[in-house]
């Protein structure tokens, strides 16, 4: 438990060097709040109800699905994952590793944006915000599970991008973050609801907790786990 | 003797292909054997099969004892800290980090440099720093000294020997003749995925193809036409070379001829032949 708990605060750690990982995390997410929060303040009446949740949609997003895998692909590419496997170090607790240090470092840049969209664009605090974090933690949760298997899945960072993009683009275009979905075509609504980020936002917009959504992004989490495994033994195997 | 490492009718095939003809060697507790041969013979297989991290056919690979390995590629994230990789290792083995072992591989100098600042020779020595985590009582070493430079690979050398004097049994695989005859206790040449040579340095360069040189220098040319037990290969430095089968019956042949061209023998010295000429011999007789 102890080298696990090591791996987790030497993987923080890891990210806080690693630029790709600091921009993805933290400098994207926050420069596109920033700039985002002021025109859709300007420009869209009533958007201070759902700024919190559209700018944290697409800061996860973004995290999890472009930035958390490729520290996972560089890890189990080959050479590292040889050098862990004669020295013992469990092929899992890397992926188990990255997946916590990212989930602190996102539920953070997360907090920067609850914290700084009221004063800053007066945007509206969730009612209950208890409720507001855990929902917000389950989404995250699902959002790494699925980046997670994205990083396992991509043999080089080459392919990697194609595959992260694949999801980030329509997550951020037909989850409801940066237009209403009744604006967009049936179908291109209906395959958003293959998405996390579709759950994930109406899941925070909610009034009342949304235990549909919240199911569902537990039983992607639940899918992308149990994928991962396979993966790894897979991986173990090779 | 006791046994560290048994290897009986290995087998080893990719896609097919078997690269590995059943082969049987053992290793002694607290030697260091050396696994040699050329690009392709088979050598990194077997490490690997012995070191835990490839599935042979058949056959059977016992190592007595923890085992730390070196791998000739290997690598870690880049921006992973010398020092902290050490320690990442150290708690996965339930180990303490042994800094005098450290001090002597020189990693204490660039312990606070991740890994992609490290150069290709602090790479090696972090690695076989991280191979020596937790102690283990059988050390796989790929290519250990490739691409440390002088001091770097002497120094390397002389933790080798020490570990051996702890007890530590080493199987290393090497491309490096000299470094194998300066270290290894005994060896096996792998040709082709079989054995082509199995014992002693000092077994290869006396008995493998028996040839052994003769330097003579003599007072003037005698006579050599026709001889039985040796054939002159060249000419250096005033003396002549030949090379014998049979030392004995050569060196009386050669006085003979000596006596009858009345020419005096200044000088006489005879030459084993080095591993890396026994290794090259092996590898012209295979193919041949």
């Amino acid at each position: 438990m102890k080298a696990f708990l090591y791996s987790i605060g030497l993987q923080w750690r890891m990210d806080l060097r690693n630029r790709e990982i600091v921009i993805l995390y933290y400098a994207v997410p926050l420069v596109f709040f920033l700039f985002m929060g002021a025109v859709f303040s300007a420009v869209m009446p009533g958007s201070e109800h759902t700024l919190i949740q559209s700018m944290t949609v697409f800061g996860i997003t973004m995290g999890a699905m472009l930035g958390s895998p490729a520290a996972l692909t560089e890890t189990y590419g080959g050479e590292i994952r040889k050098a862990y496997r004669v020295g013992g170090v469990p092929l899992w607790t890397a992926a188990a590793g990255n997946l916590f240090s990212a989930f602190l470092h996102l539920l953070l840049m997360s907090t920067i944006i609850y914290l700084a969209a009221p004063r800053l664009y007066g945007a509206a605090v969730p009612q209950r915000p208890a409720v507001f974090f855990a929902e917000l933690a389950l989404f995250l949760f699902a959002c790494l599970c699925v980046g997670t298997l994205l990083g396992l899945l991509a043999p080089n960072s080459a392919r990697l991008t194609m595959l992260s993009q694949l999801i980030f683009l329509p997550s951020v275009l037909l989850s409801g973050a940066m237009m209403p979905v009744s604006f967009l075509p049936r179908a291109l609504q209906a395959a958003g609801k293959l998405l996390p980020a579709t759950w994930g936002y109406g899941l925070l917009c909610a009034e009342s907790f949304d235990l549909p959504a919240a199911l569902v992004l537990l039983g992607i989490a639940l899918a992308c786990l149990v994928l991962s495994a396979w993966r790894l033994r897979r991986l173990g195997q090779e | 003797m006791e046994l560290a490492v048994t290897v009986k009718a290995l087998r080893k095939s990719y896609g097919g292909r078997e690269v590995l003809h059943g082969i049987d060697f053992c290793v002694r507790r607290g030697e260091i054997f050396a696994l040699l041969g050329a690009n392709g013979a088979g050598k990194t297989t077997t490490l690997e099969c012995l070191e835990g991290i490839r599935r042979w056919d058949d056959g059977a690979v016992e190592v007595q004892g923890r085992r730390g390995v070196q791998l000739q590629s290997a690598s870690l994230p880049a921006n992973l800290r010398a020092g902290e990789a050490v320690e990442l290792f150290a708690r996965w083995a339930n180990a303490p980090v042994d800094r005098g072992q450290l001090a002597r591989l020189g990693v204490d100098a660039f312990l606070r440099r991740q890994y992609r600042e490290l150069s290709t020779g602090q790479k090696r020595r972090l690695h076989l720093a991280l191979a020596l985590v937790g102690g283990p009582e059988v050390l796989f070493l790929d290519e250990p000294t490739a691409g440390l430079d002088v001091e770097g690979r002497a120094a390397l050398h002389a933790e080798i020997q020490r570990l051996r004097g702890s007890g530590m049994t080493i199987l290393m695989a090497s491309h490096d003749m000299a470094e194998v005859e300066e270290l290894c206790d005994s060896l096996a040449i792998l040709k082709d995925g079989s054995i082509a040579f199995l014992g002693t340095a000092a077994e290869l360069t006396g008995q493998w193809g028996g040839s052994r040189r003769l330097r003579m220098r003599f007072s003037a040319p005698p006579s050599l036409a026709g001889l039985a037990f040796c054939r002159l290969c060249g000419e250096e430095q005033g003396e002549m070379i030949f090379e014998a089968d049979d030392l004995r019956a050569a060196l009386a042949e050669l006085a003979a001829r000596a006596a009858e061209s009345q020419v005096e023998i200044q000088n006489v010295t005879t030459e084993h032949a080095s591993i890396e000429e026994r290794f090259l011999d092996i590898a012209r007789e295979e193919t041949a």
